[in-house]
């Protein structure tokens, strides 16, 4: 088991659209206390708020009666987020990054995730559910002591 | 909800705020209205805060319905943040981008069928 560090955020939000603005908001100061400069924490958010918007359209086909689970934590050197929900578990074959190639109007919140992340892994929980564990590592000169157990 | 004026023979869409899933439909939809009026359609990201995926997709199909109409299109007086994402995309090399309206109507006239 990895060292998980500080837990800054564990919460249930509706998987609802009207809520991606609040996730923002925790995503974001959890990304300005493990100390990420402004142009990451913009990043690491839009991160966050593809794979939520993609739970919502994708797993959860826009049911406004689920849930999605965002728990984050930090180490000295990463801050790691995770989200939870409870669908069918993902055909991870159909989780694919677009081609820059190909100028489409859909498609780019899986690139985008992949672009900004260092780490992105599905997990899933034995049909209960997956689990998008996605990490971000902190610059040296970002680095904070006080972000570990 | 976004609202569009007349300027130099361009309709121009201004965006503002955080174009979201929650926005991006009514984005789409004041973009495309706008095409299907024969409009050369400029888009003002200068009051975006916030945008993604969804609301680059919107921008996307835009400019892709402009070209099967042959009508003129650009994004003008792009926001850093917005202009981070289409970054991020490549997609700042795929749009016609002006620092502004008036910018725009200074290279030349708009193409109309």
């Amino acid at each position: 088991m990895p060292d998980t560090g500080k837990q800054l955020v564990d919460v249930s939000l509706p998987a609802q659209t009207g809520h991606m603005k609040q996730l923002r908001r925790l995503v974001r100061e959890a990304a300005e206390q493990a100390g990420f400069s402004d142009n990451d924490r913009d990043d690491i958010v839009l991160a966050v708020d593809e794979a939520f918007a993609n739970i919502i359209k994708h797993a959860y086909h826009f049911d406004p009666d689920r849930e999605v689970r965002l728990v984050v934590f930090c180490t000295e050197t990463a801050m790691i987020l995770e989200l939870h929900d409870d669908a069918e578990s993902i055909d991870r074959s159909a989780v694919k990054s677009r081609s820059l190639d190909d100028i489409s109007p859909g498609g780019l919140g899986v690139y985008f995730i992949h672009q900004i992340m260092d780490e992105t892994e599905f997990i899933d929980c034995d049909g209960k559910g997956n689990i998008l564990r996605m990490v971000k590592c902190i610059k040296e000169r970002d680095r904070r002591s006080d972000c570990t157990q | 909800m976004y609202p569009v004026k007349e300027n130099g023979g361009y309709s121009v869409v201004h965006l503002t705020g955080e174009v979201d899933l929650n926005c991006s439909p009514e984005a789409r939809r004041v973009i495309l209205d706008c095409l299907r009026s024969n409009n050369p359609l400029l888009i003002d990201l200068s009051a975006v805060t916030y945008i993604d995926s969804s609301g680059i997709a919107s921008l996307v199909e835009g400019y892709q319905v402009s070209r099967k109409l042959n009508l003129d299109f650009g994004l003008v007086g792009v926001s850093d943040r917005a202009m981070s994402v289409l970054h991020l995309a490549r997609l700042d090399q795929v749009f016609p981008i002006f620092a502004s309206v008036e910018e725009r109507l200074k290279r030349d006239l708009p193409r109309e069928e």
